[in-house]
Parts: structure tokens; sequence; C-alpha cells
């Protein structure tokens, strides 16, 4: 039995230390030819060639790297370029990896004083996103999941002790001991359960031409219905052709060409 | 009246223009022919009209009011009398004359219904006497009044009301007099010309089409009608204060008056031509005579405009921007706080066409709310050339605080007199901006120190980044999943192991009391088998390990190992009765002093010993444990 016990044990150790070292592994040379564009792009942003760092960015960005930082520079190299739409647009995606940072959130603040948009809320209250939601976009996802998998594991490791036990004061301890650790644990699944809901079934966008056409329709005929412009954040409904149906934060909707928004 | 005030004017003009031609020593001649007339405007009148009696008198010197004798109104009542002079000149042959018309006009109001008339009229000049005709009258009920109808177009004289303007004098000269044949009207006495000035332009540059009337006869604008002005960006030029001039033409002297101006900008190179412009004019060779409209046309011009040079083109030039410019930019506060406003005004003045003109546009200012321009035109309507000036007014409002820079501009236009390009620029404007108004840099002027903003700065880049450990959410990875769920599956997986466990236990002592159950059986009965061939040390030996096999079947005591006394013990902790447990001990007791005493042991007590034995365990069987409570 305690053979079998250290077996499951030490298979579930092997998992995680195998995704841990997975992303602890030395750089490779493609890596690290990434690395070195990332290091141009910067030096290129010093320099004020904002345009030619905007495009060394984007190759990392295209070769598949996703990290806050990358994204930080890059928003920070189109908003110096002018291009405020991009630049609110990796703001955000920056934000959506960690949502705790600091010097993403303020200069986000900055660039969206530069908005033409204002959207005003209907009377009598918000119809848009759900303040819960708003609430649980702002934990990060990774902090999440490591911290409701520390709670989750001791849990379950003080219930196999106390199964295991033959001392039944060292039992009782360790049921007493359980109770918080099952209840942080089920607290933090259900917000990590929440927080995946949101990313994957709840998505957003940022308008990135300098205007776009809110049409009642997906059709180029469509009345619009308003202009919109760069940088203003809209929930994507789904997708009608060449067109995306898009809420506003103040309920209204729409249909703005697909091209004419990025999605965070 | 603004009918009289004008006429007056244009009779004082024509009394300094008789004055000027006498004073030049032309030769001026009087005409000796008296003409002496009365009319009225209607012979039907309401009893709430009105109806207009005009006495003229055209002679070569003044008449006194005194020679004239007022005809006799009937059943009219004359409202009120008034007096208008008129001179008028003739060319003939080199010779000059001149004519004084005077015009006495009497209103008339009807007092009663019916036919009535007016009588004649009588005047004495120079020894004759001159009578008009009767005119009769019919007066009818009253009726609605008509409309006065507005003049359309201006006189070519300078007039406001014309010529002839539409009051009881032009009505009069216009009615047609059956008894008079009109003098002819030639085709020279009148014609309009146009002219474009310079006819060979650059493309955007000014282009000026005048049109002029000449006429040695009294005329009347009805209408100007332009032709399509396609291929030109028009501009109107105002000439109500052109003045009547005149001009001798083929030996003739024509008054001319400039009619009608335009400011046309050729938008595209090639050769233009700008159709006749059609003019319609009501004539009189005579005050007495009705007019007649004539349509006259001007000749179409052609306009070559050439394409601007491709050579020393600046790079900001844009195609409109053609004439002479200057630019200028200001901005009305350069210390302002955060989110405070400010104006950046943008000014063209210049030449050309400057409604069409483009200013250079403002770039997007990363660090200011911008709004869209208020743009103001001013153009000059007098004059040839079209002037004027475009303001554009900015509202920048700082989201930074610190100095900040509106770029400098760049201005490109042809200047089409000299034939080049030339470029403004305009100097960066920089702005200080506080990061609030307590801080405002007026604050650190009066201390006398720069004041160093240290508010709402911008986060720089990340500089140095690995970009790692941050993969993709560690829910998608695959090892998520069975990380998962392996804490409940290994703790379920404990739990089963420990209920078999458990239960693994309980068998195994049952199994070992019903292994003992048969083997007590088997024992029992070799027993018998011993106690029928007599053999006492071995029938004692085999009941008494049949006994201690039953204890074991039917309580799960061990007895090996263990003594007698201990065994008992254990039994009665058991539960097992006393009477039962000493029945075990004399039994025990029994088979080992016969086991060690054989000879004293018969048949028949071997069957006895037999007999108590099978009792003993029928008895335990019936105080018979659970396994547990035999385990625990």
């Amino acid at each position: 039995m305690k053979v079998l016990v250290a077996k499951l044990t030490c298979l579930s150790i092997l998992l995680v230390v195998a995704t841990v070292r997975a992303d602890s592994r030395e750089p490779d040379s493609f890596e690290q030819n990434l690395l070195a564009h990332f290091d141009r792009a910067n030096q290129l942003y010093l320099d004020g060639d904002y345009q030619n760092a905007v495009s060394r960015y984007r190759k990392v960005v295209e070769a598949g790297i996703e990290h806050p930082d990358l994204f930080f520079n890059l928003a920070n190299a189109y908003y110096r370029s002018g291009s405020i739409g991009l630049a609110v647009l990796f703001y955000e995606k920056s934000l959506q990896m960690d949502p705790a940072d600091e010097a993403a959130k303020s200069n986000l603040a900055i660039v969206r004083k530069e908005l033409i948009d204002r959207v005003v809320m209907p009377e009598g209250g918000t119809v848009g996103e759900p303040m819960w939601h708003g609430f649980i976009r702002g934990l990060s996802i990774g902090w999440l999941t490591w911290t409701f998998f520390i709670f989750y594991l001791l849990a379950f490791a003080v219930m196999i002790g106390r199964r295991l036990t033959l001392s039944q004061s060292l039992n009782r301890l360790l049921f007493w001991v359980n109770i918080p650790l099952l209840s942080l644990s089920l607290v933090f699944g259900a917000l990590l359960a929440s927080r995946i809901y949101i990313q994957e079934k709840i998505h957003h966008g940022v308008v990135v031409s300098n205007t776009a056409a809110l049409r009642e329709g997906p059709e180029r005929v469509a009345k619009v219905l308003m202009e919109v412009h760069a940088g203003l954040k809209v929930r994507l409904l789904n997708e009608v052709g060449d067109f995306t149906r898009v809420r506003l934060a103040n309920g209204v909707e729409g249909f703005v060409a697909s091209q004419q928004v990025g999605g965070i | 009246m603004p009918c009289s005030r004008s006429r007056l004017s244009f009779i004082s003009a024509s009394a300094i223009l008789g004055l000027c031609l006498l004073m030049s020593g032309a030769e001026v001649k009087a005409e000796d022919d008296v003409v002496f007339m009365a009319s009225v405007d209607k012979n039907e009148v309401g009893l709430n009209e009105t109806i207009s009696l005009i006495i003229s008198v055209k002679a070569p010197q003044n008449v006194s009011d005194r020679n004239l004798k007022r005809p006799k109104t009937g059943t009219l009542k004359i409202s009120s009398v008034r007096t208008e002079e008129n001179v008028s000149f003739s060319f003939s042959g080199g010779s000059q004359s001149f004519s004084k018309i005077q015009k006495f006009v009497y209103i008339l109001s009807p007092t009663k219904l019916g036919k009535t008339q007016i009588g004649a009229a009588r005047l004495k000049f120079k020894g004759k006497t001159y009578t008009t005709e009767p005119i009769d009258i019919e007066v009818v009920k009253a009726r609605p009044l008509p409309k006065r109808r507005r003049p359309t177009r201006l006189s070519p004289f300078g007039s406001s009301s014309g010529l002839f303007p539409d009051d009881d004098w032009d009505s009069l000269l216009r009615r047609r007099d059956p008894r008079r044949r009109p003098t002819e009207i030639k085709e020279g006495d009148i014609f309009v010309n146009a002219t474009a000035t310079p006819d060979v332009v650059m493309q955007g540059q000014q282009v000026t089409a005048t049109i002029r009337i000449y006429s040695k006869i009294g005329a009347r604008i009805a209408s100007i009608r332009w032709p399509k002005l396609d291929g030109f960006f028009s501009v109107d030029r105002d000439v109500s204060k052109v003045k009547v001039d005149q001009k001798y033409i083929n030996g003739e002297l024509y008054q001319y008056k400039v009619l009608d101006r335009k400011a046309l900008f050729p938008l595209q190179p090639g050769e233009i031509s700008l159709g006749p412009v059609e003019v319609e004019v009501e004539v009189s060779s005579s005050p007495f005579f009705p007019s007649q409209v004539r349509r006259l046309r001007t000749r179409p011009i052609k306009i070559k405009v050439m394409d601007l040079p491709a050579e020393n083109r600046p790079k900001s030039f844009q195609e409109a921007n053609v004439g002479q410019y200057t630019l200028s930019a200001n901005v009305d506060d350069n210390d302002v706080s955060l989110n405070q406003p400010v104006t950046y005004t943008l000014k063209l003045r210049g030449t050309g066409n400057i409604q069409r003109v483009r200013p250079p546009e403002l770039p997007e200012l990363p660090r200011f709310k911008t709004f869209d321009p208020t743009v103001d035109v001013q153009v000059s309507k007098r004059g040839r050339d079209v002037t004027g000036s475009k303001v554009f007014e900015y509202i920048l409002v700082p989201l930074a605080s610190g100095e900040l820079t509106i770029p400098a501009l760049e201005f490109s236009f042809y200047d089409p007199k000299q034939g080049i390009y030339r470029t403004l620029n305009i100097e960066p404007k920089n702005i200080k901006v506080a990061a609030s108004k307590d801080d405002s840099v007026a604050n650190g002027a009066r201390s006398g120190h720069e004041v160093n903003i240290l508010a709402g700065a911008f986060k720089p880049i990340r500089y140095k980044s690995t970009l790692r450990g941050y993969g993709s959410a560690f829910y998608k990875h695959s090892s998520f999943l069975p990380i998962l769920v392996a804490p409940p599956i290994l703790y379920i997986m404990i739990l089963i192991v420990s209920l078999l466990r458990a239960r693994g236990r309980v068998d195994s002592v049952r199994r070992r009391m019903r292994r003992a159950w048969a083997r007590s059986q088997r024992r029992l009965k070799k027993a018998g088998q011993l106690a029928a061939e007599n053999h006492a040390t071995d029938f004692f030996a085999e009941l008494k390990a049949a006994l201690m096999d039953g204890i074991e079947a039917r309580t799960g005591l061990v007895s090996q190992g263990l003594t007698l006394d201990d065994l008992l013990t254990q039994m009665e902790e058991s539960g097992i009765p006393n009477q039962l447990t000493d029945a075990v001990r004399a039994e025990t007791e029994n088979c080992d002093f016969g086991r060690f005493a054989p000879a004293d042991s018969r048949g028949d007590q071997m069957q006895t010993s037999l007999e108590r034995v099978r009792q003993i365990i029928k008895k335990l069987e019936k105080e018979r444990l659970r396994p547990a409570e035999v385990n625990e």
C-alpha cells in the first residue's frame, strides 16, 4: 500500500517538474534570434525610429511569442508613431496577461485621454459588462492557477495523510487543518473556473482604424448607426462574413468591418 | 421716394455732363421744337385707386409753371402735384444739341362713379399757345390693388432705378401711342463687350472677365446671363460703385459702364472657351416713345491655361495654391496647465483663390487632444483681384505636462507674377504645460527658478526582458488535467485499498476458525476410534487437541503459546461464562491425567470423556463470538 501511494505521489511530482522544466529550458537558436530582434527593436525605439521598432516587435509577435513586456513595448512604439488604436490594443493584451502591470495601466490611461469616443451610459445604470466580470478579469490567470493548485494539492495530501496515520491525535489535527485548505481550494477553484470561462467565452477587441462605421447590418450598404474611432474597446459577439458584431459598453450593438477591429 | 431721388441724381449727372461739354467748347445747339402732351397711366380707375396725369413739356429752355394752365379734372380730385426735369443730349455729325423735359405730375383721386373727362391743358411759350387733347376717364367700383413690380436690373448709367423706372413716368413712356412712330434704333447704338485679362494664364491663376455695355441711347438692363463656367472656379466681383464713363468709338461718343465682372480661376490646363454672355436690355430712342427689348451678346473668348511647372515644385505644394500669400501662426498662451486648452491660429492672407487655397495641415499631435479647426474665410468683394484671408483656429488640449511643441509647418504656393514657387515656413511653437494650476510655470517665474514638472510621465519600454515565463496559460497545458485529477484518484485508491485491507483481515480469522472446526471434528472422530481400540494415551492427547481446536473454532482464541490459565482468562474476558471455562479447565486436566496414567483408564471412561468434550464444544458454539470482536 505504501509503495502504491509513493508511486502515485512521485508520478504527480514528475508531471509538475516536467512542466516547470519545459518553461525553464535553455533558449535555443530560434529564441535567441527573436531576442535579438526584440533587443534591436528596443534600440530603434530609443533612437526614435518608432516605425522600424514597430516592425521588429511585430516580427517577434508573429513568431508566436506572447509576453507582457513585448506587448507593452509594442504598444509604446505604436503610441509614439501615432497609432493610438493599436497602442490601446497591445496595452490591453499586456494587461490581460499581467493584470497587475502598473506601467501598462498608467500608459493606457494616458492614451485613453486622447481617444475621441466617449461612451455615454444609458440612464438608470450600465447595461454592459457586469461588475464581477471586471473583477475576475483583473486577476491573473497564472496566479489563480498556481494558488488554486497549492491549496488543492495540500488539501488532498492532508486527506491522504489522515487515511494513513495510526495516531488518533494526528488524525484529529489533520482534520482541522484540512477544513481551511479545502475551503480555499474551493474558492480559488471557482475563481479559476470563472476566469477561464471569461477568457474563453467573452472576447473583447479594440477599434484599430482611425474611423470605422458602426452599421446596422453586416453589409457595406447597411445604414450607419454611428462612427467610432481608434482605441474604442468593444465586446466581440460573433463574426458574420467580413463583419464582426460588436457591443459597446453602453449596450449599443452594431457591425464593424472585421479588419477595423483587433481582438485582445 | 427712391425713384425720384435716383432720377434727380441722373438729372444732376446729365447737367454736369452738359456743363462739361459746354466748357469744352463744343458746338452746342438748342433744339427749337416744343413738344407739349398730356397722358394718364390708365383710363379706367377704381374708386379706391389713384390716377396719374402727366403733362410733359420738351422745350429748349425752362418753362415757368405760370405759363402752364392746368386742365379741369371733372369728378377727379387733385391729391398731389410734383414736377421733374430732365436734360437730353444728342450728338449728330460732330455737333451736339440739348433739350429740356419738364414733367408736371398730378395724382388724381376719383370721387364719384361714372364717366368723366380731364380737360385740355394750355401752355404759352414764346408767344405760342400749345394745347393738349382732353382725356376720357371712367370711374368704376373699388377693386383690389395690383402689386407694384420692382425693377429687375440696374441701369447702365449709374441709377439704381434705371433710365426707365417702373413709376408712372416710365409707364407713360411705355404706352404705345398710335399717333406717333418710334424713331428707329440702329444696331450700333447699343452693344456689349466682354474681356478676359489675361487670356494666357497658369492653372489656378486669376482671369478677370468683365462685361461692359456701350450705348448712345437710354437703356434699362433686364438681365445678364453668363454661359456655363465649366472648368473655372468663379468669384463674383461687385461693380455697383463703378461709374458711367464715355468714350469715342469710330468717331461717335458712347456712354459705357461695367455691367458685371467675375474672377475666374481655371481648374485644369488647356484651352477653355468662355461662351457669349447674353444681356437683355430695354431701349428707347426717346423718353416719349415706348421701349423695345434687345438681346445683346458678347463674342466668345478663348483662354489658354498652362500647366504649372513641374520643375522646382516643392513637396508641400498643393494644386490650388496659386497666388501671392503670407502665412502667420500664433498661440494665445504659452504657459498653461494640464488640460487647459490653447488656441493655435494659422492665418493665411493674400491674393488668389482664397476659398480653395489649402494651408498646411497641423500634423497629428499625440500629446495634445485636438479638435477640428474653425475656418474663417474673408474675401474682398470689390476690385479686380480676389484678395482675402483664411484663418484656421485649432483648439489644443495638452495631455501631458512639460514643454510641448507644435511642430514647424511649411506652405508652398506658385506665384504667377514671378513665375516661381515660393515656400513659407512657420517656426515650431513651444508650450510650457504645468501639471496643475498650483504648479503653474508662473509660480516658477515668480521665484526665479526653473520648474521641473514631474507628473504624468509616460512609462518607458522594458529594455531588458527574457520574454519567458509567460507561455500559454497552464490550463491549456496537457499536464493540467492529470494534475487536477491525480489527487482525488490517489485518495480514492488509498480509500479502496484500506477497505480491502480491513475486509481481508476479517476473512483470515474466519478462515482460521473454519479450519479449526474441521480439525476439531476430525480429532473427535479419531478419538472415538482410539477409544474403541483402547489406546488411552493417544485417545486423551487427541481429545485435548480436539477441545483446543473447538475453542478456537468457536471463540477464535488460539491456545498455542498460551498457558491454560491465560487461555481461560482470555475466554472469560471474551464473555465466556465461568461455568463453561471451569468445564474446559476440568476436561483439560482430565485429558492430561489420562495421558500420563493410561493404565487407570478404561474404555467406558474414555467414551464419557469424549461425550463431555463434545458437549463443551456445543456449548461454546452457543456462546459464539463475532470475528471482529475477536480480532479487535
